[in-house]
């Protein structure tokens, strides 16, 4: 039996084990999703400005997430060996970031979810997949996912799946963010700084639902894969191989040879569902894993000719479809960077003032993470890691610009995958930073960087929530539009971001005269409305439409009014159906010559 | 019982009453639960486990994700093509690979299919250097 004496000196042995430090963080990550958690009630998205979403969030929902984002600076930098802790800082931050607008808006975002929400249901209820219907038929393994998942779940939509999507795949993208960076470094706390570089950095919004949000979940696995089980170091003597000299990696574990099979087995069969459900993602994995080969790293040689095998056997039969009726387009656009820059930068910093601000906190963050990559890098060289592998890697998508402008995104998709590398270099160069003394001397630098970036985050991620956001009004709308236009009518909206489509996708016909209504000129809508005289046609006007012209265009209050009372005016157009937020217009009679 | 025969039959009854919920077109969150669980993580957990390697428990999550939705967009895919939709049918195929690939993990089939994964790497080596 224990006396009260062995019990106290027990409690104080227990005591002095006690780490302050974590108690503190745990405390700080409960406290913070508990605030986060109240101050999503202060959110009303329907007074949104045109700086989107941060310009409703009320101050306890800044806090809560400065209060995680202070919190793990300092336990990633004292304590980078509390890994669940660390994890749970980071499992809250995505929730915190990601799952907002799933929470507080009416009805399902982005109008692109609502496109790929009714493509699951022309599979669902043809019960085949016909690629003449369009390219997405040709790419449709994200589709044929989504529909087994939809009915599994006994859904009666797809839509119901897609406000759940970034938080979904945000966590989805953190064991393969991990296995990356232990595997190229035995640096701890640049894995933990990195890992949340990485999420306050992937701001650009792919992660909708969508082939490219899942496909991007899966180049970082065969990415973490490759690197953690098939490194190889190439030899020092040679020119080219000084300068990719591992120095502070782990090295690949010792694998029999049914172990290798088995994982190369899996990097195939990785590899080949992104070549039959993205365009993109695979010549992005073909482009790193032949980078890795030629700079001798990789100890699979002849997987980059394997990946070119199984790519081009499906290019060539199964898209043919597809390509058919684009090749010449396609071929035409190999190399073209003016173009490319052009869709993708200039075409781009356009509309209103408030618009103008995210376009330039976009641009300035952009730059700044690359620059502190350089940064990490030059760091890396002078202190003797002379490896340029990653920093090599942070630059091997930029050459997806020569391929083509990819419809204006090809700059954020070779950010989106150039982003682990330069998260990791970004890392290197602010954790190891010296400057302050005391025991939370990596730890300033470490939170003032985070925070920055997560306030960049909140502009840059949300900036075009006022488009992007549905209301319940508008919902209804278009369900009633459904009802009201038949099966072979034309749907005529006037912004490309219309909340459609997500129904009888291959049942109807649709058009977008965005340049006729910043032109002012109705005749050119009607013309385009009345094209098919034979064919009934109804106009959309929505406030997520009108808010894309405001935002991308800079259309006024007062020219948005113009417009509209004309439109109304016109006596070929008939109003069938209003609510507050959309407004339902027949085209009748022929249209003008 | 060793921890490999528990997670065997936790993967078995798992896939079991996914199938049950789905063909009794049962709804609700128990329904949602299972479904996502099973499709998620089942298959890749049953065939990552088969290679035994050594790796964090994240690592494991993360293989065990990737490979599961490699599957299962693979079979909703082949009966897309194949033009005979039914959930049910996917689901089953979903549900014949983790049973195909708990029975390989039996003692006797681990054996054999390790042994035939070391000859078809051998003969693979000599195509690329490895």
């Amino acid at each position: 039996m224990s006396t009260p004496a062995a019990a106290r000196s027990r409690t104080r042995i227990a005591v002095a084990h006690v780490d302050l430090i974590e108690v503190a963080a745990m405390v700080a990550v409960v406290a913070a999703v508990g605030i986060w958690t109240v101050s999503l009630g202060g959110i009303d998205v329907l007074r949104m400005s045109d700086l989107g979403l941060v310009s409703v969030l009320p101050p306890l929902f800044l806090g809560s997430v400065a209060l995680i984002t202070i919190s793990y600076s300092v336990v990633a930098t004292t304590r980078p060996d509390r890994r669940w802790l660390l994890i749970a800082h980071i499992v809250a931050l995505v929730v915190m970031l990601f799952a907002v607008t799933a929470i507080v808006e009416p009805a399902p975002r982005f109008s692109v979810s609502w496109r790929h929400a009714g493509i699951i249901e022309v599979l669902t209820r043809t019960g085949h997949i016909d690629p003449s219907i369009d390219a997405y038929f040709s790419w449709p393994g994200f589709f044929a996912l989504g529909a087994l998942l939809t009915k599994a779940l006994g859904l009666s939509s797809a839509l119901e799946l897609t406000p759940w999507a970034p938080l979904a795949f945000n966590l989805m993208y953190l064991p393969a963010v991990l296995m990356i960076f232990e595997a190229i470094t035995t640096n701890r706390r640049i894995v933990w700084v990195g890992a949340w570089i990485f999420f306050v950095g992937n701001w650009i919004g792919q992660d909708y639902f969508s082939p490219q949000g899942l496909d991007y979940f899966l180049y970082l696995l065969v990415l973490g894969l490759l690197l953690t089980w098939f490194k190889s170091v190439p030899p020092a003597d040679g020119r080219i191989g000084s300068w990719f000299q591992p120095v502070d990696e782990p090295a690949s574990p010792v694998l029999r040879a049914f172990q290798r099979a088995a994982l190369m087995a899996i990097v195939v069969l990785l590899f080949a569902s992104t070549v039959y459900s993205h365009q993109l993602t695979p010549f992005a994995l073909l482009g790193i894993a032949t980078t890795l080969v030629i700079v001798r790293r990789l100890s699979t040689t002849g997987l980059p000719i394997l990946m070119g095998v199984v790519l081009g056997t499906w290019l060539s039969y199964m898209t043919v479809n597809y390509l058919s009726g684009h090749i010449s387009q396609l071929i035409a656009r190999i190399g073209n960077v003016d173009t490319t820059v052009t869709a993708n930068l200039t075409d781009r910093i356009r509309g209103s003032s408030l618009h103008l601000v995210v376009l330039a906190v976009r641009l300035g963050t952009t730059a700044g993470l690359f620059l502190l990559a350089f940064l990490g890098t030059l760091r890396r060289i002078f202190g003797g890691r002379r490896d340029l592998t990653w920093p090599i890697l942070t630059i091997a998508p930029f050459g997806l610009l020569l391929l083509q402008d990819y419809g204006g995104e090809m700059l954020l998709r070779v950010y989106l995958f150039s982003l682990p590398f330069a998260a990791f270099l970004a890392a290197s160069a602010i954790v190891e930073w010296r400057a302050m003394g005391g025991p939370m001397r990596r730890a300033i630098p470490v939170a003032g960087l985070t925070l920055l970036l997560l306030a960049t985050f909140l502009v840059n991620r949300y900036g075009n929530e006022r488009m992007d956001l549905a209301t319940a009004d508008e919902a209804s709308g278009m369900n009633q539009l459904y009802q009201i236009a038949p099966k072979d009518s034309l749907l005529v909206a006037i912004a490309d971001n219309a909340f459609w489509k997500d129904r009888d996708y291959e049942l109807y016909h649709y058009a977008v005269v965005t340049e006729a209504v910043v032109n002012d000129d109705i005749r050119a809508i009607l013309a385009r409305a009345r094209r098919d005289p034979l064919r009934r046609s109804f106009i959309i006007l929505s406030r997520a439409q009108r808010a894309q012209l405001e935002l991308q265009y800079g259309v006024t209050d007062a020219a948005w009014a113009r417009f509209e009372a004309t439109l109304r005016a016109t006596p070929s157009v008939q109003l069938l159906y209003s609510n507050p937020d959309v407004e339902i217009f027949e085209a009748i009679g022929r249209g003008p010559a | 019982m060793t921890d490999r025969a528990r997670l065997s039959i936790g993967l078995l009854l798992l896939a079991g009453a996914t199938e049950l919920v789905v063909f009794s077109d049962g709804h609700g969150p128990i329904r949602l639960a299972l479904a996502l669980a099973f499709l998620f993580f089942a298959p890749g957990w049953a065939l990552v486990r088969l290679i035994d390697l050594e790796m964090t428990p994240m690592s494991r999550i993360g293989m065990a994700l990737g490979v599961s939705i490699a599957v299962d967009m693979a079979a909703a895919s082949i009966i897309l093509y194949a033009h005979i939709w039914s959930t049910e049918l996917a689901l089953t195929l979903v549900v014949g690979v983790v049973v195909l690939a708990v029975l390989l993990d039996l003692p006797p089939s681990r054996r054999s299919i390790q042994g035939a994964a070391e000859r078809v790497w051998a003969g693979l080596s000599g195509l690329g250097r490895t």
